[in-house]
């Protein structure tokens, strides 16, 4: 397979509008990276583990706002290539007596979502299927992984899942390394979050965005100016697994056990929640989404656990038809127009 | 060696009973301009997909550069130098004219992308001042240059142009004919039209294609003149 | 001998409540080329149906009868309600029917409760045929979805009615400028698909414990059944069901439940791959 590097050498003077946008999502970025870096400061480690947890979730609707909002293919079922990258972590380490075996879990979990990504999408890019008919393959995707985790107990361990996964770490010789503090465990699981965070906006922000960007508006054009769209979007798409994946190899071993639910249809729809508040495509929302939908996720199951179906449901909802757009770019939209308001008083004070 | 840039022969696209095209046979040489005319139904845009690799032709062969390219994959096309305009404007609507041309430039391996040359591509389509615009919010005329521009940012071999003046003012109808003209001996262009008039301005080599074959070729005021190519125009019979 | 018999008979089984539920869906989807991810819960619906005419004293036959009319209320509220507003937004639909499916299912949950409820069988003991002893209501149930095929057949093959219903799959403008009432249709395609779904929810309940996320498993083999038989005719969706119900009834008897639905959505996967006609719209 060729490769054009040009594709991300390659950049266009930026207009205006662009730098305003980047300056936006840099300002929010380095104020959420500073805030959770300083976290452990002043939270105590009941409070550590679930900011960690959140992070995790924050990078599996990262993945699912890379396949979504930038390559344009939504999955329902993006809970399968978590799970899946958590239980290969935690088959992995937990079978095999070896002193690496939970760096090759982690090795696992990234790389056999990969795979299965590779053949689902080879059969379905390839074909021709976009659009809805993703969406329900996809969802189809879901629901068997889920079946498939309960009812192959011999390995996945049934309904109970599986128990007592090794911390990430290494034995060689007499030496042990193991991360099982919380504290070194929240600063991995940040870096993951900050650097994949940082990479996809990148690799976004100059013209591979654009191309997906133009992938997504008018792929038959693309594909007549030469462009092998469908490989692209494979890309995509098995990068986003791969991300998926990781996150679920980090949750596998931060945890300690994986069960069922990992891979639900429920957490799938989670997910999409996650990503479609926090603003699709702005990568940074989902991470802001997760947060606060996992945070009004806790108030509600305070009141009462069976809430919260309904509430999400309600979202779905009030998302279509209200709104549309996610958080992230209301929030642009209105620092723009202060901007605009502002620049523009500036002007005539000047003169 | 005098080998042709394109040439089909017996070109034949049948969809079920229905036989779109029978024998159609062009021949091209580098830089050379070609109007392709004929009534509507007349199996003009059903060539056009076909030696632009969206249908494989039922029978017959399209050679380019001595290769006989059909049936392979639409970017292949692309990438050994053949372009094309569709009928109705399709341009990347959410791109800015700049990011469409961008996006347009980097399809092709052969070419080193560079600013310069998308400046110099702007300057041709006569959007200057509107570099950083969504090309959505581009008028229809507009977004039509902007199309030929993405077509020829890459510096292709073979040009196709699908009724490149579909819906446009007279206006803008003229400033196209000039925009082809000026691109005239660069690359090989092929325009199908159902419009006279503008064929008359380009005033080139022409071919009616009537009911799938060739039905009449030469130069264009051989064709204007010819009795019958008349009646196919005006229903006489 | 005896085996294969069952075998097939079994297959049809589980075709005959895959036929009348993907018919449903394929006449939304058909129709109004809109994706309906609450179709799973008009089987549910269906099935508590049949629940509460049990609770209530009622009979299965009663059941059977107000179950079409439940789910076409639900249907025609959620087409007024919500769907009308989205035609021109096809994601949008199955985000807004998924919110509805969510809601229902909890809905349900949190009326009747987690746990499953039996229904008492209809029809009871078995009748021999073609040499083996086969239970009563499955073969009723194997009767009636065929018959509701044919009807429904019959309909769009000689009615007026159907011939619009034709008209508009081939080319709705079209079918509105020659004066067919297309929200008309749009409206009657969905309380009928949904109805269809609560049919299958009434045949399904005695064979089983009925759960509310019952519908969920058929909203994806549906779905399949759709993709595989091809949009847009009764042929394809009694072709698609055999298919998928025979596929996983044979797997069934040879490896885990879970691994041969794994391998049936392979094979749809790899079907679309090589007939995608089935999938992509024209």
């Amino acid at each position: 397979m060729k490769w054009n590097p040009i594709i991300f050498r390659f950049k266009l003077p930026p207009t205006l509008k662009q730098l305003v946008d980047e300056r936006i999502w840099l300002v929010a970025f380095i104020g959420l990276a500073g805030l959770l870096l300083a976290y452990p400061l002043w939270a105590d480690g009941y409070s550590l583990n679930l900011v960690r947890d959140m992070l995790i979730f924050g990078i599996v609707a990262l993945s699912l706002d890379w396949l979504w909002g930038k390559g344009g293919m939504l999955s329902f079922g993006h809970a399968a290539f978590f799970g899946i990258g958590a239980y290969s972590m935690a088959i992995t380490s937990i079978n095999l007596d070896w002193g690496f075996s939970s760096l090759l879990g982690l090795f696992a979990s990234v790389a056999i979502p990969g795979i299965i990504a590779l053949l689902i999408g080879y059969f379905l890019i390839f074909a021709g299927v976009r659009g809805a008919y993703f969406v329900i393959v996809t969802l189809a995707i879901g629901i068997v992984s889920q079946q498939a985790a309960i009812s192959w107990v011999s390995v996945t361990g049934g309904d109970s899942g599986l128990l007592g996964i090794p911390p990430l770490g290494f034995t060689l010789g007499d030496h042990r390394f193991q991360l099982d503090n919380s504290l070194s465990l929240y600063y991995v699981v940040l870096t993951v979050a900050l650097l994949s965070l940082l990479f996809l906006w990148q690799l976004s922000r100059g013209l591979y965005g654009n191309l997906l960007k133009g992938i997504e508006n008018n792929e038959k054009r693309a594909q007549s100016l030469g462009h092998n769209t469908s490989l692209h979007l494979l890309i995509v798409m098995i990068s986003s697994a791969m991300l998926a994946g990781l996150a679920g190899g980090l949750y596998a071993s931060c945890t300690g056990f994986v069960a069922p639910d990992l891979l639900s249809l429920m957490l799938s729809t989670e997910i999409f929640v996650w990503v479609a508040v926090g603003g699709r495509g702005t990568l940074l929302g989902p991470f802001i989404g997760a947060f606060i939908i996992m945070r009004l996720q806790q108030v509600v199951s305070s009141i009462s656990t069976g809430l919260w179906p309904l509430v999400i449901g309600a979202i779905f909802i009030i998302i279509v038809f209200v709104f549309p757009d996610g958080i992230l770019p209301f929030i642009r939209k209105f620092v723009v127009r202060f901007k605009l308001l502002f620049e523009k008083s500036g002007v005539k004070h000047g003169r | 060696m005098a080998a042709k840039l394109l040439e089909t022969s017996n070109i034949k696209k049948y969809f079920g009973g229905l036989k779109v095209l029978q024998d159609v046979n062009i021949s091209l040489d580098y830089g050379e301009l070609l109007c392709i005319l004929g009534p509507n139904g007349a199996g003009k845009t059903t060539f056009f997909n076909v030696i632009s690799g969206t249908f494989k032709p039922t029978g017959g062969k399209v050679v380019f550069e001595g290769k006989n390219i059909a049936g392979l994959p639409i970017h292949k096309y692309a990438r050994m130098g053949i372009m094309r305009k569709f009928q109705v404007p399709s341009i990347f609507d959410d791109l800015s004219v700049r990011e469409n041309l961008a996006v347009a430039m980097i399809a092709n391996r052969n070419s080193a992308p560079s600013n310069d040359r998308i400046m110099e591509v702007i300057d041709i389509i006569g959007l200057k001042t509107f570099i950083d615009t969504e090309a959505g919010n581009l008028a229809h005329g507009q977004k039509q240059w902007l199309e030929i521009g993405l077509a020829i940012i890459t510096d292709p071999k073979l040009l196709l142009l699908d009724e490149p003046t579909a819906g446009m003012t007279a206006d803008e109808t003229a400033k196209t004919a000039s925009l082809i003209n000026s691109l005239r001996g660069q690359y090989a262009i092929i325009v199908i039209e159902h419009d006279m008039h503008f064929v008359r301005a380009l005033n080139s080599y022409t071919i009616i294609l009537h009911k799938g074959t060739n039905f009449r070729e030469g130069s264009f005021s051989q064709i204007e003149s010819d009795p019958e190519v008349k009646e196919i125009y005006m229903g006489r019979k | 001998m005896e085996g294969i018999t069952y075998l097939f008979l079994n297959a049809m089984t589980v075709a005959s409540i895959l036929m009348v539920v993907g018919l449903g869906l394929a006449i939304i989807y058909g129709l109004m080329e809109l994706i309906n991810f609450a179709h799973g819960e008009f089987v549910t619906i269906g099935a508590y149906t049949l629940v509460a005419a049990d609770l209530l004293g009622g009979s299965f036959w009663m059941a059977l009868l107000c179950a079409p009319i439940v789910g076409a209320l639900f249907g025609i509220l959620m087409e007024r309600v919500l769907i009308r507003y989205l035609y021109d937004r096809p994601l949008a639909v199955i985000l807004a029917t998924w919110g509805v499916s969510l809601i229902i299912r909890q809905g349900i949950q949190l009326t009747f409760g987690a746990k499953g409820f039996g229904v008492s069988d209809p029809l009871v003991g078995t009748m021999s045929i073609v040499g083996v002893e086969y239970p009563v209501y499955r073969l009723f149930l194997i009767v009636t979805a065929l018959s509701i095929m044919a009807t429904c057949y019959l309909i769009i093959r000689y009615t007026r009615f159907g011939l619009d219903v034709r008209t508009v799959i081939q080319d709705r403008e079209m079918a509105a400028c020659m004066g067919i009432n297309t929200r008309r249709i749009n409206l009657m395609a969905f309380s009928a698909g949904s109805a269809l779904a609560a049919i299958g929810g009434v045949l399904i309940a005695p064979l089983g414990n009925v759960l509310p996320h019952l519908g969920l498993g058929y909203l994806a083999k549906s779905f399949f059944v759709v993709i595989v038989g091809g949009v847009g005719n009764i042929a394809g969706v009694a072709a698609g069901s055999c298919l998928i119900g025979g596929l996983e009834t044979f797997f069934n008897y040879h490896i885990p439940v879970s691994l041969s639905q794994a391998l049936v959505l392979i094979l749809a996967i790899v079907i679309v791959r090589y007939r995608p006609q089935g999938i992509i719209p024209k």
